[in-house]
């Protein structure tokens, strides 16, 4: 049931991908995505693909675990595919039933962009399954901190990001809790039709609602006790240091930014589809 | 210079009724006037049921609350003096009832640092307090443990440590052991009695359980916002009726000495734990 | 209502590497009437199995069997059998979501389809045997003490009539007086409706105080079962279990290790007195 929910779905392993700085690896997986929309051919997308499949044998992570995260946005790549491959206008028709027209620059955008989705979904998965919940929220402050003369309050994001970890699994197990005990008043969640089945969560959400404000406030005052004033003067027992093996891993991303380009540029000189 | 003073504490909040005409505002006073001078290295149970003031009382010592009228001091620190907040809360730590609404990192060693990260002690300084921390709570094994993973007495003692981490004179427990089974209790117990008794810390324990009061060495009562009683366990414990007045609890063993003793029996009344009892009916004669 | 289970068997996550076995082949049998005290300390499977009798999760193997029926028989009557099988959560105060008391008590009766006049009946008499008044209808749930809460929550559940209540560490959390008015309307609720009441406790003395036949858990099974006077004789089983006897039980144990001619089957304070008055007199003459 909802126990089946992961959230902060890593997966330990000792391996280079996972012992890469968060900072880096947040960084290159942004630079993976915007690579994705400057490669425009299937050799382009092939190379990314062989990139991809050497950072997922490094990381040691089953590929299996990679995939996982497409099944829940399976239905967002179909609805772009048929979208791309129905609305897209062009020369080459290869169907006509009625109003619906296939045409070659269609499959082959509907194609692309399907490729481009579940690359981004897998290349961002292996960011997710190779670094902790806290690694991350430390990485995004850290990038986040030169905005902060600009009003992007950084340490409170990353503050926010870490209790909501941290309090996920206790509200999931709460919400198990409540509706058991409902369920145990004869409340019903599973039959009646779309009004009924929303009003039923009521005596779920108003007893979540409930605890998660007495969870904060109380939170609130044991966070005050231990001295918390925000991130004035604050340190932290983890500092985050690049390694060689970050400098080398940074290289490596040169290289491939480099030979995106020169793939887009090959693109449009050689007759590369 | 006396760990806590408390000079005619008093703490009134306003509380708004709703009566038939309407909302009434009405004065409720939480702590009235209350003395208490606490040692250094003390174990101090205060004892009172719920409502009673307790844990209003245990909030000023950590300066989460301003008294109203009258003053405390924490290693002569006034809680009234904004400037010295911090100072006090890091010489009095605080560990609360519920153990899942205290931990604020999803690891357990990131838990623990949070103390001395706030307080802004240096990198290498913050992992060795974090290690000997989890050492004194015995729960090193644990460290790169996620605290929902846990068990409620694990919970606790991951709680104490964040206070230790923070190096306070004085720990203040409110009701640490309410939500926690028999064996959750007993490790958080054993755990309070060492940190006193191994490494000098002063411990002011907020419970309603009676076997944890008697292992105190002074007990204080409060009851309305009163402070009602005060002494050595023994001293209150005897003491049963004005106890059971309070809305208390004694041991078994305690009452059962005092139901003998009105029957005329000559046992000693002070009797707090299962070996005294036993000792006592051995010597009887 | 008798309850029957047969080879309950319940495997968590199975056939994953979290699979946790939570009840080993169990077999219970539990008359109409009786007063049952469920104990075995934090994950022995106590709480697995109490969910097990309201149908809120299926057996892996084994079968419970309601006055000779599969509980999960027909998927349509498991509303009937958790209307049957009343079960109050530990904290069941969490569960409050309505704007009145009235009409939080009134949830589970509604659910049933219930006529307006059957409802205000059954919530009526169920405030009125947890020692809610009138005067509290009205209150929002929310702004009641801890001790009153629960009650409400505790009267949600026994507003459906249920011919057997099960009770999850009701007094878990609340002082001594909070807890003497729970145990209070539990008794009384026994006594007036005699309807099944199965306990879950970790407090033995609660448990001591209260029921007719205890069931011990240990490791997903059945360890012990018998009166409190067979089970609490045997302290020492008890506590390489994690449980605990009632203080009084020790004294007697250890007296009788002593080699004093007493009962060793003593559990409450009055039972001890008499005894030791007794043992007194032998001394004497």
């Amino acid at each position: 049931m909802i126990r089946d929910i992961t959230i902060g779905q890593y997966y330990p392993a000792q391996s280079p991908i996972h012992r890469m700085d968060a900072r880096l690896k947040l960084a290159i997986t942004f630079i993976f995505i915007v690579s994705l929309f400057l490669v425009n051919s299937f050799v382009g997308y092939g190379f990314v693909l062989l990139c991809m499949a050497l950072v997922i044998k490094a990381s040691k992570v089953p590929v299996k675990f990679m995939l996982r995260g497409l099944k829940s946005i399976m239905i967002i790549i179909l609805f772009t595919a048929f979208i791309n491959l129905f609305l897209t206008k062009g020369e080459h028709i290869l169907l006509e039933i009625g109003f619906v027209t296939v045409t070659m620059e269609g499959l082959l955008l509907a194609l692309k962009m399907c490729i481009r989705l579940v690359m981004l979904i897998v290349g961002s998965s292996i960011l997710t399954l190779t670094t902790t919940p806290i690694q991350l929220t430390d990485a995004i402050e850290y990038i986040l901190k030169p905005f902060k003369g600009i009003g992007v309050p950084a340490h409170e994001i990353a503050m926010m990001m870490t209790i909501a970890l941290r309090f996920i699994p206790t509200l999931l197990d709460e919400t198990d809790k409540i509706m058991k005990a409902q369920q145990a008043r004869g409340a019903d969640f599973d039959t009646g039709n779309l009004v009924q089945k929303a009003k039923a969560l009521i005596p779920i959400l108003v007893p979540l609602f409930v605890s998660a404000f007495r969870r904060a406030e109380e939170l609130a005052m044991a966070m005050e006790a231990r001295c918390y004033h925000g991130d004035e003067n604050r340190t932290r027992m983890n500092v985050m240091k690049m390694k060689p093996g970050d400098m080398r891993a940074a290289g490596i991303t040169v290289i491939y930014v480099a030979a995106i380009i020169v793939l887009r540029i090959a693109a449009k000189v050689l007759p590369l589809v | 210079m006396k760990m806590v003073k408390a000079e005619g504490l008093t703490y009134e909040y306003t509380k708004i009724m709703e009566t038939d005409h309407g909302t009434e505002e009405h004065k409720v006073a939480a702590l009235k006037s209350v003395n208490i001078e606490i040692e250094k290295g003390e174990f101090v149970v205060v004892l009172g049921h719920n409502g009673s003031g307790k844990s209003t009382f245990a909030k000023h010592i950590n300066a989460l609350l301003q008294p109203t009228g009258g003053t405390l001091w924490v290693k002569g620190m006034n809680t009234k003096e904004e400037g010295l907040v911090w100072d006090i809360r890091q010489s009095a730590g605080m560990v609360f009832q519920n153990p899942d609404n205290q931990l604020v990192a999803t690891v357990v060693e990131e838990d623990i640092a949070f103390g001395p990260e706030n307080m802004g002690i240096p990198s290498e300084q913050i992992r060795l307090r974090v290690d000997e921390a989890l050492d004194a709570v015995r729960m090193g094994e644990f460290a790169t443990y996620t605290p929902s993973k846990l068990s409620g007495g694990q919970k606790q003692r991951i709680a104490i440590a964040g206070v230790l981490a923070m190096k306070p004179d004085c720990i203040v427990l409110d009701e640490p052991t309410a939500m926690l089974d028999p064996v959750g209790r007993r490790d958080v117990m054993e755990t309070i009695e060492r940190l006193n008794k191994e490494e000098g810390i002063t411990i002011i324990l907020i419970t309603h359980y009676m076997d944890e009061a008697v292992r105190g060495d002074r007990v204080y009562v409060i009851d309305d916002g009163d402070l009602v009683m005060q002494g050595t366990p023994r001293e209150i414990f005897v003491q049963v009726d004005k106890l059971k007045g309070y809305g208390l609890d004694v041991p078994q063993v305690t009452e059962v000495t005092y139901l003998l003793r009105k029957e005329g029996i000559d046992l000693p009344a002070d009797i707090l734990t299962i070996e005294e009892m036993v000792g006592a009916v051995c010597r009887y004669k | 209502m008798s309850i029957q289970i047969n080879h309950l068997t319940h495997v968590y996550n199975e056939g994953t590497t979290f699979e946790k076995v939570a009840l080993n082949d169990v077999n219970i049998e539990i008359k109409t009437g009786e007063f049952i005290g469920l104990i075995g300390h934090t994950g022995s499977g106590k709480s697995t199995l109490i969910q097990h009798l309201n149908g809120i999760i299926y057996p892996t193997h084994g079968e419970i069997l309601l006055d000779g029926e599969n509980i999960h028989k027909d998927k349509m009557k498991l509303k009937e059998v958790r209307r049957r099988i009343g079960l109050a959560f530990q904290y069941p105060e969490y569960q409050l979501f309505e704007m009145t008391v009235y009409k939080d008590v009134a949830f589970g009766p509604t659910n049933l389809g219930w006529s307006k006049e059957q409802i205000h009946e059954s919530v009526i008499s169920a405030l009125d045997i947890v020692g809610i008044g009138p005067e509290i209808y009205e209150k929002s749930p929310f702004e009641l003490s801890g001790g009153q809460k629960r009650r409400v929550a505790i009267a949600g559940v026994l507003a459906m009539n249920p011919e057997v209540l099960i009770l999850d560490e009701p007094t878990a959390g609340l002082d001594p007086k909070g807890r003497d008015e729970i145990l209070a309307a539990i008794h009384k609720l026994h006594e007036e409706r005699g309807i099944t009441v199965i306990l879950v406790s970790h407090s033995m003395e609660d448990v001591a105080k209260l029921v007719d036949r205890i069931i011990v858990m240990h490791r997903g099974q059945v360890a012990m079962t018998g009166t409190p006077r067979e089970i609490f004789s045997h302290p020492m089983e008890l506590e390489e279990m994690g449980l605990a006897a009632p203080q009084v039980s020790y004294v007697f144990a250890q007296l009788k290790a002593k080699g004093y001619d007493v009962p060793t089957d003593v559990y409450t304070v009055e039972e001890a007195k008499d005894a030791l008055l007794k043992l007194v007199k032998q001394v004497k003459a």
